[in-house]
């Protein structure tokens, strides 16, 4: 039990990171090396936001800034060179990663700083019979609620169906009338809104150090390309994949199972290229 | 095959000729220019005085050697690998761990790490090369934090040293250099150039060879190319076993020299600094990366204490890939070639 | 001696019958024409021709031999090559750099493809610059190049203006009379196919109509009604 959840913390945040990549892959056709870094400054301003006004206040207002960064990334990077290839934008979006990283090591040093939860959610609370900390229940409750949101609002709403539509085939959407290029901004926002709220919970979950961003980047692509490229539905399903793999493995295995999550996406990458999920042939 | 009976042109020489000749003068040019180089190179130890130069220079060619692995698979096939320190680091750990635990001689240890790294590499890319350029890229991903965690696993730390690193003594002679002229770089200088330069001189001959065309043939079109009846499988095995050889080259250069290997190595730091250097330096020239190499090592000991490299490297990658596609040695052919037209224009004999 | 000849070819998929015993035989140093309305199976024929797909049913020979089975490299190292509906070249690669590529070097072979398709003046310009004709003509120019004996153009003419299309018939049909090349074009431009070719076979929904000259198969009735029937 304990060791299931958590997965599911980790399975949370590898979520909501991996859902944000694969939009923006789905609809930008961007594989945006800087999303870990974005995870790292969402961490850092939640850890900044925090100390000055609270948690909750942080877990609302960093998201919206995290959200006009991706307005900016939109603007200033990705529609500007929108005729590159997918490879020089993955080139591109590393080493946007690197003058991040410096960045935040600019003004905030170079030394861990580890987080306590918010107050009330210090503590434990027993659930299924084992206690739990309360604030990893709250991690698994956003990202279950973030998953449920994001199958919602693309199953059920007229946006979430056009994002579905452009990711599939962006020309006949675009033929059919869909405005790609709005959509694009909203969900290069989303993405990056995700990742904030993913670094404003990993705070006190692991603490927020600069090395964050590397360790989860790499982590997040192979979520994705694991899902699917491009499928929300095969990023949410892989994400719980590595975490299961990463959690039990750790739990049941020896420590030979590090090498576990990585051993299965080059399998199922070379058996099925375009992943658990995906539908498309290839780029 | 029956007879041609369409007419052709039997006055000029026919152009194809003309063009056969260019591009054997220019593959001669091309490899007298690279001789040339090598030779300067060796003059490098005694114009350079200090030891602090001299390891920068040496560290870069090392690094650019690693560039080289990454820029020949992007220059030919426009594939990127994210996984080089997958085969150089491992191939470095190789190294140590023949050393260490069993005790082999420094030149039975290097000669076997490569060959192992290279054989990895080929059996690796029979299954790598199948997929397309994204997926590949995701695969050497995987497969370099793969290493790297291998390498750091608990139960195997006794031998690999786990995070703490192994720290390689080794014994015996390299080509006639103790362990302690390994260690300088000015001694070591030139049997390291001789390889850096070899490995420039095979990418030259590979890139204007049969298999360099087709692998760009692969690039362009690879179904076409199937249709025209060519294997695409084994060009694209070799390349990326080629590419594997001289990462490993590369590994157990560094190993030698500073005796040590660590996970640093192994990192996706480290493949993404390899993948910056064939960038900055310029992936189309076989010299760029190693350049680039020079130039990113230089610039971590100048920016290293104030952490600024990683902005600057940053910029740098951003303004080239947006700016100058190039790199380097792309701006240095582009100023070379406009110098060479302007004094082609100068009219002869001051008429 | 039929160079070419299908036997009973059929390919189904699932319930779907691409073709149904389609059987056709193509003289050497012929330029056979295949025409048919839309959804005739034309494109699937050219396929299991060139191997690209497999047939269900039936057999394929070339030269007296069954190759049905056989994989498309096999089937260009020994003569038969293709050309594409969509265009698809070296578009990085000078013209004269993809036909050595394609031609394995064969220097001779390149001086007469490229004179035969009007490209001698563009070798040294590199494909992407071409105009879309040229570009057509380099796709076509690839697969004649190289010891082919079978040439197997799908659609070769789309896009082309008339005036192309007219050119790139003559040059076709200048290689078949001076080389001893046979050629096996799928086309939508009918005008042209009749004009050009010496033989024309008629597909409709995935059977062969009928087979034979120009000018007969021009007037007869089954063929008018299937053309005109689906253009109704």
């Amino acid at each position: 039990m304990l060791s299931i959840l958590n997965a599911l913390t980790l399975a949370a945040l590898y979520t909501l990171l991996s859902a944000g990549l694969a939009l923006i892959f789905g609809l930008r056709n961007v594989m945006n090396f800087a999303h870990g870094a974005l995870y790292m400054v969402g961490a850092y301003l939640g850890y900044s936001v925090g100390q000055a006004i609270g948690f909750w206040p942080a877990l609302v207002i960093v998201p919206l800034v995290m959200a006009a960064f991706g307005a900016v990334l939109e603007y200033g990077l990705l529609r500007p060179l929108a005729k590159r290839s997918v490879l020089e934008m993955a080139l591109i979006t590393y080493g946007l990663s690197l003058i991040i990283g410096q960045v935040i090591i600019e003004v905030y040093g170079g030394n861990t700083r580890p987080l306590n939860p918010p107050a009330g959610l210090g503590g434990s609370a027993s659930i299924f019979g084992v206690h739990y900390p309360t604030y990893r229940l709250l991690i698994i409750g956003i990202g279950l609620g973030a998953v449920f949101g994001v199958f919602a609002w693309l199953r059920w709403t007229r946006t979430g169906l056009f994002v579905r539509a452009v990711s599939r085939d962006r020309d006949t959407a675009r033929m059919a009338g869909v405005d790609t290029r709005r959509l694009g901004v909203l969900v290069v926002c989303l993405s990056t809104a995700f990742a904030g709220i993913a670094g404003v919970l990993a705070g006190p979950y692991v603490a927020v150090q600069p090395g964050m961003g590397d360790s989860i980047i790499v982590i997040s692509l192979l979520i994705i390309a694991l899902g699917g490229l491009g499928s929300i539905g095969g990023a949410i399903g892989a994400s719980a994949v590595f975490a299961a793999a990463a959690t039990f493995g750790a739990q049941y295995l020896t420590d030979v199972s590090a090498l576990l999550p990585y051993i299965l996406v080059i399998a199922v990458l070379i058996v099925r290229p375009q992943g658990l999920g995906g539908m498309r042939q290839g780029s | 095959m029956t007879t041609p009976r369409l007419k052709v042109s039997q006055r000029s020489r026919p152009s194809e000729e003309l063009a056969a000749d260019r591009r054997a003068a220019s593959w001669r040019l091309r490899l007298g220019v690279a001789a040339v180089v090598m030779a300067l190179g060796y003059l490098v130890p005694s114009a350079v005085g200090s030891v602090s130069t001299m390891t920068v220079l040496f560290n870069g060619i090392v690094l650019g050697l690693m560039a080289l692995s990454v820029g020949f698979l992007l220059n030919t096939l426009g594939w990127v690998t994210f996984g080089a320190a997958a085969f150089s680091g491992g191939a470095a750990y190789i190294f140590g761990i023949l050393c260490v635990s069993h005790g082999t001689a420094v030149l039975p240890s290097a000669i076997s790490a490569v060959l192992v790294a290279t054989v990895a590499s080929l059996l690796i890319g029979l299954i790598f090369v199948r997929s397309k350029a994204l997926v590949f890229t995701i695969l050497t991903l995987a497969l370099g934090q793969m290493v790297l965690q291998l390498v750091s696993l608990d139960s195997l730390s006794n031998t690999t040293g786990g995070s703490n690193g192994l720290v390689v003594n080794y014994h015996g002679s390299f080509l006639g250099l103790s362990s302690a002229a390994l260690a300088k770089p000015g001694q070591f200088w030139y049997v390291a150039w001789t390889l850096v330069m070899l490995a420039v001189i095979a990418v030259i001959i590979i890139s204007t060879s049969r298999l360099g065309r087709l692998l760009r043939g692969i690039r362009e079109n690879e179904p076409r190319l199937q249709h025209s009846g060519y294997d695409t499988y084994w060009p694209k095995v070799l390349a990326f076993g080629f590419a594997g050889l001289l990462g490993a080259v590369a590994g157990v250069l560094q190993a030698m020299s500073i005796a040590f290997v660590s996970t640093d190595l192994l990192t996706f730091g480290a493949s993404g600094t390899a993948i910056v250097a064939a960038l900055i330096g310029g992936y189309r020239s076989p010299y760029g990366p190693v350049i680039g190499g020079v130039l990113l090592t230089y610039g971590e000991n100048f920016f290293g204490s104030s952490g600024n490299l990683f902005l600057y490297t940053g910029i740098g990658i951003v303004v080239v890939l947006v700016a100058f596609p190039g790199g380097i040695a792309d701006l240095a052919g582009m100023l070379w070639r406009l110098g060479v037209t302007r004094v082609r224009a100068r009219p002869a004999g001051g008429r | 001696m039929p160079i070419l000849q299908t036997h009973g070819v059929s390919v189904r998929y699932g319930d779907v019958r691409a073709l149904t015993d389609v059987s056709l035989s193509v003289q050497e140093g012929h330029v056979h024409g295949v025409i048919g309305p839309n959804g005739a199976g034309k494109s699937t024929m050219m396929n299991v021709l060139s191997g690209a797909q497999r047939a269900s049913q039936g057999r394929v020979m070339f030269d007296g031999h069954d190759i049905t089975s056989r994989a498309v490299r096999w089937r260009r190292r020994h003569g038969i090559s293709r050309s594409f509906q969509r265009t698809s070249i070296f578009p990085g690669m000078t013209v004269r750099e993809q036909l050595a590529l394609a031609s394995r070097d064969d220097t001779v072979q390149m001086r007469l493809v490229a004179g035969a398709f009007g490209l001698s003046g563009l070798l040294d310009r590199q494909a992407d610059t071409l105009a879309y004709g040229d570009q057509r003509r380099v796709d076509i120019a690839l697969a004649a190049v190289g010891k082919s004996r079978l040439l197997l153009l799908d659609e070769p003419a789309a896009g082309l203006t008339a005036q192309e299309t007219a050119d790139l018939f003559g040059h076709v049909c200048a290689l078949a009379r001076e080389e001893g090349l046979t050629a096996l074009i799928v086309e939508h431009d009918v005008e042209a196919v009749f004009g050009s070719c010496d033989v024309v076979t008629v597909l409709d929904l995935g059977e062969v109509l009928t087979s034979g000259a120009p000018d007969a198969v021009r007037t007869d009735p089954d063929v008018i009604k299937a053309y005109l029937g689906t253009a109704g």
